[in-house]
């Protein structure tokens, strides 16, 4: 799904603050956890090994004709 | 946490925070992204907290709690590297057989000429041995590069031949940039045998194409191309298609979704469209419909997104280059690798960042020079590592910069300056880039749409590999 784990730093945390009998702030930051989810994206950096290592074919990000027309007009 | 450090994106189905620095996203609740839109409008907690009706201290919580979790995430990003001559643009000739109403080799070029083989070996020579391994990619671009095919096909076969007979492992793969009208079937055959990576220029359907990529005679060239591209996809050699989106597309009514599917009917791989921004009265988009143009673009690129879905992909090159930068999870620190990564050897041997760059500060010295590289090639390679996104000031406060795609072309042929492009050249591509996080992020949280677009995606790399 995407969603994020916790850390045992959290649950550590969390069953401090239940022992501790702060019951609406648990709830309280579990609600605010949960309005929060990190996206996991591994998937997507797993694939970047098939990723070619060339360059493109030549095509820049404005290619040729975008700027002709001004570039003409600079001169 | 700085305003500039989270963008909240919003679609019918999710709320997405996203943090350019490390490219990450998180899937926010709606009360969480009004405050982080109010937040990157640079309101202040006190402003947010009385217009939402929310004490002051849970707004802090909740920016505290996305700073840890952005400060959890995985280690920060490296930023891009561009290695020197990673691709070599041998601008062979700046003579041309259509005469297109936009064309730089119109105006921007003192005289025509053509490049000599002698100059092109030397070129690739000089290249392929001072920095080995490092060019992946030879690029012929013009004018018209098949008017000098002659030239272009003993190119190729040198470079083979000198890689095999030196220490080069890694041997360039070839490009070129084509009005498409001398693709012959020869000229396809050698094209493919070689692997020769084609694209073609065409600006859609013929009320738009022919208006603007004409002839000497002033007729259009739509059918030449057509026909051209019959013989590309007769022989299977895989190509790309190049449009621009000018004032003629929108006086077409024709939208850059229609334009995508028209150039991925006709076999594009890829299709490359490009909007026309600037002044000029006869092509540029007219700045007061920016918004719509620049949703028009948005539209194509989530279509592109949700093609990923199907077996047969419609790519928009822009998409591909955002989905580069997040699969490799490295920000793109520079507007373009002008002279980083790209270097262009002009006929006369003469080295430029681009062919745009053309400008005494910026030459880079001559093939031709015994002491080629000297002081000067590394004097203007460090002035343009200089000019990061980071440097230049409407870039390093906007959330689009560590993905945005762009070029000096504008501003440097107006201004001679490095600076950056035009704001509707902008909203563009801050429009496409936020198209592809919306779907990325609605396709993670279904994982039905997830698996299908990491399937097609892994499927298309593989290919291209």
């Amino acid at each position: 799904m995407g969603a994020e784990k916790y850390t045992r730093e959290d649950i550590t945390g969390l069953a401090d603050l239940a022992r501790s009998g702060l019951a609406a702030q648990l709830d309280t930051i579990l609600a605010r956890q949960r309005e929060i989810v990190a996206l996991d994206f591994e998937a997507l950096q797993k694939i970047s090994m098939l990723m070619p290592k060339a360059a493109n074919n030549g095509i820049c990000g404005l290619g040729c004709a975008a700027a002709e027309r001004v570039a003409e007009r600079g001169r | 946490m700085n305003t500039s450090d989270i963008h909240t994106l919003r679609s019918a189905r999710i709320n997405v925070a996203f943090h350019p620095e490390s490219l990450s996203m998180f899937n926010v609740s709606d009360r969480v992204a009004r405050i982080l839109e109010l937040f990157e409008n640079s309101r202040d907690i006190s402003e947010i907290a009385r217009e939402l009706g929310i004490a002051e201290k849970h707004i802090r919580g909740v920016l505290r709690l996305l700073d840890n979790k952005i400060k959890r995430l995985s280690p920060k990003p490296t930023h891009s590297k561009p290695d020197i001559a990673s691709q070599l643009v041998l601008f062979v000739t700046q003579g041309c057989n259509f005469k297109c109403r936009y064309c730089c080799s119109r105006g921007l070029y003192p005289k025509h000429s053509s490049m000599r083989l002698e100059t092109g070996k030397k070129a690739i020579a000089a290249f392929l041995k001072l920095y080995p391994n490092n060019v992946k990619t030879i690029v012929f671009l013009g004018g018209e590069p098949l008017l000098c095919y002659e030239v272009v096909k003993h190119l190729v076969k040198f470079t083979l031949r000198l890689c095999r007979s030196s220490r080069v492992d890694i041997v360039p793969r070839f490009g070129i940039v084509t009005n498409g009208a001398l693709l012959t079937s020869d000229v396809v055959k050698f094209l493919k045998r070689y692997g020769i990576m084609t694209t073609v220029s065409l600006d859609g359907p013929l009320a738009v194409n022919d208006f603007q990529r004409i002839l000497p005679s002033g007729e259009g060239t739509h059918s030449i191309v057509m026909s051209r591209i019959k013989t590309l996809t007769r022989a299977r050699h895989s190509f790309n298609i190049e449009a621009t989106v000018t004032r003629r597309t929108i006086e077409c009514a024709i939208s850059v979704r229609e334009i995508l599917l028209y150039l991925h009917t006709l076999g594009a791989e890829i299709s490359h469209i490009m909007p026309v921004c600037g002044e000029d009265e006869e092509t540029a988009l007219p700045w007061r419909c920016r918004q719509s143009i620049a949703d028009g673009f948005k539209d194509a690129a989530s279509y592109t997104m949700e093609s990923l879905l199907t077996q047969d992909p419609v790519w928009l090159q822009y998409v591909r280059y955002i989905l580069e930068s997040l699969i490799r999870k490295i920000p793109r620190k520079y507007l373009c690798f002008a002279g980083l990564g790209t270097l262009t050897v002009f006929p006369n041997g003469d080295v430029y960042p681009c062919y745009f760059l053309v400008h005494d500060s910026l030459l880079m010295g001559n093939i031709h020079d015994s002491n080629f590289p000297n002081e000067r090639f590394f004097r203007v390679r460090k002035l343009l590592l200089e000019r990061a996104k980071d440097s230049i000031t409407p870039c390093k406060a906007c959330w689009a910069r560590s993905l945005c795609h762009s070029c000096y072309g504008f501003g440097f042929s107006l201004s001679e300056t490095l600076s950056a492009p035009p704001e509707m050249f902008c909203l563009i591509q801050k429009a496409m880039i936020e198209a592809v996080l919306l779907k990325l992020a609605e396709f993670r949280v279904d994982s039905r749409l997830w698996h299908r677009a990491i399937s097609t995606l892994r499927a298309e790399l593989s290919r291209a590999a």
